[in-house]
């Protein structure tokens, strides 16, 4: 028996905006999409709803991308946005400085790569990933341990740059 | 056992091994400090990619209270301003926040027609699994019972005393003819949290403890980087799953009882807090075989058990006790304990290798959560 959508709702919505906060870098987006993404868990409910849920939304990502490098629309993913109580000027200058080498380390991975870090870090299993991405339950761990080592090395890379310019 | 590969240490790492094979690595691991040393760092290595994924995490603007489904059927259909026999409008707790202010965003259409036919489905769906029944009867069922029975644990201390109160502070506001539900669903709301939680610490080759440890004082050192890989929702909680919806109320007393019982006891938190079941303080006693550790002068916002499993360095056999706690912004920190029994030295090292963890008796201590590292420390100081 599927779980009711208010429920669906309840539990995955927090970490479904998370997971595509980090992944767009735009929280309005992130909110649009994740609301897209239980709109059509109503119109077709999932058995299996958590992986259902991330798949359906990481494809929204792709199809966004795709949509808006198309357009031009790039640009607005950038924006920032700003914090309620705005934090010391140079602490949150500094903290914006480390997310964009967060954000283009990230960049550097490769989608299926970059997707199972996310989901990973959402405490997903490997069966879980494997089901979401549509890959071998074998390969999982070895993707994982590729994305971590990938995204730790290209953000050095970048630190090191950006100390090395300031 | 042949020296492991990187594949399988990172599975080991992930909680992917099986009980057997995690149990042959260990040993291994304990035997050969080259390994280990690998073991240690690849570990660093998850550490580091989960420290940078959650650097993207920003802070939400409009600092809200959690949304849960309580607050869902906060309108009844009279209060609603669109009139009786509306149909449900669901949106997060932030798009409700920007309206009041008169903030004009362009998800807020988005959101609104989404969930006309989310909330109509959702209505559907209801009234599919109840046979009929208010939505009201189907989510008072659910409560738990153990949530009126909690008392609080100690005096507030005035110079935290904002802590406690930080949630009733930023309620929404409360519509006439409030329905909040609290509907805690311990295998649901486990779910929430990573299945794989018990990361192991991979510096099992740690001589063991003497038998009798005095009480050691915990480190807060490496308390940023704690492996703990269920993330709780202390960022993002706020854009969550607050809606408001249609539907009226049925009793009166009922709906002033749930009412009550969400005022005071936010399911997010709970949710939050990976608490699968709420206990009192005598079945905490029973638990740890002793008295509830406290902190002194806090008042605490709840007290229930987490499986031991989701907890780095616990038995993960047996329940852990948490007391959470919250601070003036609404963020948790947890005094997670467990009694471990006298003869798993091996327990006791790993126990007192994890941060901000520390031995009293036979009882495993450990603050954490969304403090720094400094603050920590002086709770840690205060809590018998």
């Amino acid at each position: 028996m599927t779980q009711d959508a208010g429920r669906l709702f309840e539990l995955y919505y927090t970490p479904l905006v998370r997971m595509l906060w980090r992944r767009t870098g735009d929280h309005d987006r992130a909110e649009e999409l994740a609301q897209e993404t239980f709109a059509r868990a109503v119109e077709a409910p999932p058995t299996n709803p958590r992986p259902w849920l991330f798949a359906v939304a990481l494809n929204l990502v792709r199809e966004d991308a795709r949509r808006a490098s198309r357009q031009g629309r790039r640009l607005q993913l950038l924006k920032a946005e700003s914090p309620a109580s705005a934090p010391a000027a140079d602490v949150e200058f500094e903290r914006r400085e480390r997310q964009a080498v967060v954000r283009a380390a990230l960049a550097c991975l490769n989608e299926r790569d970059r997707e199972a870090l996310l989901l990973k870090a959402e405490g997903f299993s490997y069966d879980e990933i494997a089901t979401s991405l549509g890959l071998a339950r074998g390969a999982v761990g070895t993707t994982l341990a590729r994305a971590r080592k990938r995204l730790v090395e290209a953000y050095r890379a970048g630190e090191s740059t950006r100390h090395a310019a300031s | 056992m042949q020296h492991p590969d990187t594949d399988l240490l990172n599975t080991w790492l992930d909680g992917e091994l099986s009980a057997a094979d995690g149990a042959h690595l260990e040993a291994h691991l304990a035997a050969c400090p080259a390994c280990a040393a690998r073991a240690r760092e690849q570990r660093a290595l998850h550490q580091e990619a989960d420290r940078l994924l959650a650097e993207l995490d920003e802070p939400i603007p409009d600092t809200s209270p959690p949304g849960t489904i309580e607050r869902a059927i906060r309108h009844p259909a009279s209060a609603h301003p669109a009139g009786r026999g509306s149909p449900v409008v669901l949106l997060p707790y932030t798009e409700l926040i920007r309206q009041r202010r008169g903030v004009r965003r362009r998800v807020v259409g988005v959101a609104a027609t989404l969930f006309l036919a989310a909330g109509a489905g959702w209505m559907a769906l209801r009234s599919d699994a109840s046979g009929g029944r208010a939505a009201t009867d189907i989510l008072s069922n659910t409560r738990s019972p153990a949530a009126s029975t909690l008392p609080p644990l100690v005096a507030r201390a005035p110079a935290l005393a904002d802590s406690a109160s930080g949630y009733s502070g930023v309620q929404p506001d409360a519509a006439p003819g409030v329905a909040p539900v609290n509907a805690p669903d311990s295998e649901r709301a486990t779910n929430t949290a990573s299945p794989r939680s018990n990361v192991p610490q991979a510096n099992s080759a740690n001589p063991p403890a003497p038998a009798s440890v005095p009480r050691a004082v915990p480190s807060f050192a490496d308390a940023q980087v704690t492996p703990v890989s269920p993330r709780r929702d202390e960022r993002a909680a706020p854009t969550a799953t607050t809606f408001k919806a249609g539907i009226a109320p049925t009793e009166p007393q009922q709906v002033a009882e749930l009412k009550a019982l969400n005022e005071r006891e936010p399911l997010a938190v709970e949710r939050d807090a990976q608490i699968s079941t709420r206990i009192g303080l005598d079945e905490a006693r029973r638990e740890l075989g002793g008295n509830l550790h406290v902190i002194d002068g806090l008042q605490a916002e709840l007290v229930g058990l987490v499986p031991g499993r989701l907890v780095p360095g616990a038995d993960p056999s047996r329940p852990v006790v948490r007391v959470v706690y919250l601070d003036g912004q609404g963020q948790s920190f947890f005094l997670d304990q467990q009694r471990i029994a006298a003869d798993s030295r091996d327990r006791q090292a790993l126990a007192e290798a994890v941060p901000g963890a520390w031995l009293d008796g036979d009882v495993q201590l450990r603050l954490h959560g969304a403090l720094s590292n400094d603050s920590l420390a002086g709770l840690a100081r205060r809590v018998k």
